[in-house]
């Protein structure tokens, strides 16, 4: 005789509410966007780009009437019975207690990046690697397994292959535009996917829409790391990544004056995210955050600049006698067509290009221009240009770099907001100098 | 913080789980491995939780049949004493935070005894001690036994989807069954002379982390020491396995020690074998969010895999055996009583026979 009521028409749970028989149910706080003060200011989705970038998150002092957030350089907060409450509660996020904890120049910029990304919650961080770290340690579990790629940052990559596993959790890299090699590197045990919207150096484009596709059905995360592209040009969320992360020492802040990083996304994971940051540590001074808010309020107006220079000079470069292939999505050898579908035109201020002549003519073009400085990072006001060969991929070997398609005279191009017919010109007089010296 | 626990996640959640009823959904997962003739190994396995994926990387050594000579490895039963044991617990230490109950001590002793006629006779004795009067402790004890997920699974009947699979040189083969109770009440049968008894001591330490030992009487060994735990995305810390997963690894050890005896009387060698067991949970009902949603571990699977040389079809029918023989399939399948006493501050509150009976009439839905 079978008599089992198993599943949902088991026997139910308590009789009702009115039976007295209350448990956590009768909880009472759900999950709330931010955190913010009353005195932050927020700014409607519906609200273009620029607006968002000058007006959301501003903190709006109620004693002199400020126009700016001012900054807060306290470490520290007075007690009052929120504080009490939240200790108590656990509710530590969302009220002033201690700058590792939270700060209102933090919660500034965190909104005005929230509501750019279109992300419940955004926490910034000390740099763009203590965002990624954090990020991957608190989604993961121990013994958990992450899916990522060999075209990933420098930094990113050695945080991946030297120490993941020293905290439990096993790595895959994996070609990022193969759907099938990421699909053959799921085990049961894998947690997340980590790539970037757009890779270093050579653009390369991962197959998003199919990646986000696959990591629903198999249950996993996906992070991605937009630096590239900013919340100006592409939103990860909107296709349905959980978690977008930036550099923000780049374009997010754009003036090279900076080293920080963030991570949004909905408020359940980045509460996880911010908890393990608490215990990590890498929050970013309120000076800082001053930084960052002041610098993103120009977001949307340098994207704009750079990416039409960027467009211009991959039009410019592609017909250079002296200059190889171009790494582009625009230029004429790109192999990833996919990239439009979420990219839709907008495809940055990035540029990679082949010297003919290989490193040497690089080394010698570096030495020709004027415009553009030879040193690391990106996304800055100034142009900024670096060969990856003795740089970010210096610790590979030759074979390595080839593997990775990066060829003898890459070099890696970050367009500035110049004007564009001066770097044209500069470039010009540069490549000029290298067919004499040929 | 509130015994550790973060209330404010947990109210989040719970509002979650409301909108979002996939959230709630968790399946949890187990697999045995003989390791030798008398060891096996407990792998818990990576658990879906809602919409994402919690690895779990935990093995725990299980002793099959007679006790491993050097004593290094609890039984089935007795981790079966502690995941009764250590779902009580963590369930009171969730239902006293939300209550706003500090705690500074809570503990439980569980013990099940069996007579020659293998009738099982469960009991645990809840020690408290918190920040609230007798009437609020003894009130969040009764809660406990109508919400904690692996007391309620004994309250009721249950059915186990079952699957073997064969392989040898031939090729595979696969067959299932599914286990049911026999029986709609549990039994009030007396016990007669008591022939095992195994016996779990738990104490909470902070948070949703318990440590404890089990033992059992009839062979005579020292207790083992276990841990239990949450995944952190339950508020736990990632220390241990949780008590869904050492129900499931009591049921594999059990359902892997009958198949073993099995095949040793009817002399057939066993090169390979595995049991797999998984089960889901519905947070909604242990929450009480939505009370139609089920409290007790359901959907329960057991994978059988099993490498051996013989006759197929007598290998089919010593598997299905193996898992009809399973006490502690049996005990989950059928509805069981649970004798509970509760104590605070050291004085005895209360006794009660949780059983259906007492169920139903808790849930005014008729005796």
């Amino acid at each position: 005789m079978a008599i089992d009521r198993d599943g949902p028409q088991a026997l139910g749970n308590f009789p009702d509410a009115e039976a007295g028989l209350e448990w956590s149910n009768e909880l009472k706080r759900g999950r709330v966007p931010g955190p913010r003060l009353a005195q932050h200011k927020v700014v409607e989705a519906a609200r273009g780009d620029s607006t968002k970038c000058v007006h959301a998150g501003t903190f709006e002092d109620p004693s002199v009437g400020s126009v700016v957030t001012p900054i807060f350089q306290t470490s520290t907060f007075l007690f009052s019975e929120k504080t009490y409450s939240s200790f108590t509660q656990g509710n530590t996020r969302d009220v002033p207690i201690y700058t590792r904890y939270g700060n209102p120049n933090q919660w500034s910029v965190q909104e005005k990046i929230a509501t750019l990304e279109g992300a419940e919650s955004s926490v910034v961080f000390a740099s763009g690697m203590a965002a990624i770290f954090s990020t991957l340690l608190s989604l993961t579990n121990r013994g958990g397994h992450i899916v990522s790629s060999r075209d990933v940052y420098g930094g990113t990559y050695n945080l991946l292959r030297e120490d993941m596993h020293q905290f439990g959790r096993s790595v895959s890299l994996v070609d990022p535009t193969s759907i099938e090699q990421v699909e053959q590197a799921i085990c049961d045990e894998t947690q997340l996917l980590f790539f970037e919207t757009l890779t270093n150096p050579l653009l390369k484009a991962p197959r998003l829409l199919e990646l986000i596709a696959l990591a629903k059905r198999r249950q996993l995360l996906v992070v991605l790391d937009n630096t590239f592209l900013t919340p100006i040009l592409f939103r990860p969320i909107e296709i349905g990544a959980d978690i977008v992360i930036h550099s923000c020492t780049k374009y997010m802040n754009g003036h090279s004056d900076l080293v920080a990083g963030v991570a949004s996304g909905a408020r359940k994971y980045i509460d996880r995210i911010w908890a393990q940051h608490l215990k990590v540590g890498g929050q970013l001074e309120p000076i800082s955050c001053f930084l960052l808010e002041r610098g993103l309020k120009t977001l949307a107006l340098r994207m704009r600049q750079q990416q039409k220079s960027a467009n211009d000079l991959v039009q410019y470069l592609g017909q250079h006698p002296k200059v190889g292939k171009v790494h582009h999505p625009l230029a004429r050898h790109y192999q990833y067509p996919w990239v439009d579908q979420f990219c839709r035109g907008n495809f940055g201020a990035m540029i990679a290009f082949e010297v003919v002549g290989g490193d040497e003519a690089a080394l010698a073009l570096l030495r020709h221009l004027r415009l553009p400085a030879a040193a690391t990072s990106l996304g800055g006001v100034e142009s900024l240009v670096s060969l990856p060969f003795n740089t970010s991929h210096s610790v590979l070997t030759a074979a390595q770099r080839k593997a990775l398609g990066i060829e003898p005279g890459l070099v890696r191009f970050s367009v500035g907001i110049e004007d564009t017919v001066d770097l044209i010109a500069d470039l010009e007089q540069a490549l000029g100098k290298l067919g004499a010296m040929s | 913080m509130r015994n550790g626990l973060n209330v404010s996640n947990v109210s989040e959640f719970v509002h979650e789980i409301r909108e979002v009823p996939e959230e709630a959904r968790v399946r949890y997962r187990t697999q045995v491995s003989m390791v030798r003739a008398n060891l096996a190994r407990a792998r818990v396995r990576t658990c879906a939780a809602g919409t994402i994926r919690v690895a779990r990387a935990f093995e725990l050594p299980v002793a099959l049949g007679a006790p491993v000579p050097d004593g290094s490895a609890p039984s089935a039963a007795e981790y079966f004493q502690a995941a009764l044991g250590g779902c009580v617990l963590v369930t009171y230490v969730y239902g006293s935070s939300s209550k706003g109950v500090t705690l500074s001590r809570l503990g439980i002793a569980v013990e099940t005894t069996e007579d020659a006629q293998r009738r099982p006779r469960l009991r645990y004795a809840l020690d408290v001690d918190a920040d609230a009067d007798d009437r609020q402790v003894g009130n969040i004890a009764r809660y406990v036994s109508l919400l904690s997920p692996n007391h309620r699974t004994l309250l009721e009947t249950n059915r186990i989807d079952a699957r073997i699979e064969l392989s040898d040189a031939r090729g595979r083969s696969c067959s299932e069954l599914v286990l049911e109770s026999t029986r709609a009440d549990q039994s009030d049968d007396a016990q007669s002379d008591v022939v095992a008894s195994h016996r779990c001591d738990l104490r909470w330490r902070y948070g949703t982390q318990l440590d404890g030992h089990v033992c059992s009487a009839s062979d005579g060994r020292l207790g083992f020491p276990v841990t239990i735990d949450q995944p952190k995305q339950y508020l736990g810390i990632d220390e241990a396995p949780n008590p869904q997963e050492l129900l499931f690894a009591a049921l594999g050890a059990d359902v892997l020690s009958s198949l073993l005896d099995l095949a040793d009387l009817r002399k057939v060698a066993i090169k390979r074998a595995t049991v797999d067991f998984s089960g889901a949970l519905d947070v909604r009902g242990v929450l009480n969010v939505e009370r139609t949603a089920p409290v007790k571990v359901h959907a329960i699977r057991a994978e059988l895999g099993l490498e051996a040389d013989g006759d197929q079809a007598e290998l089919h029918e010593l598997a299905a055996r193996a898992l009809r023989e399973s006490s502690l399939c049996r005990l989950v399948c059928d509805p069981q009583s649970i004798e509970v006493t509760v104590r605070s501050r050291g004085s005895e509150l209360f006794k009660l026979s949780s059983n259906q009976r007492l169920l139903r009439a808790q849930l005014a839905i008729g005796a």
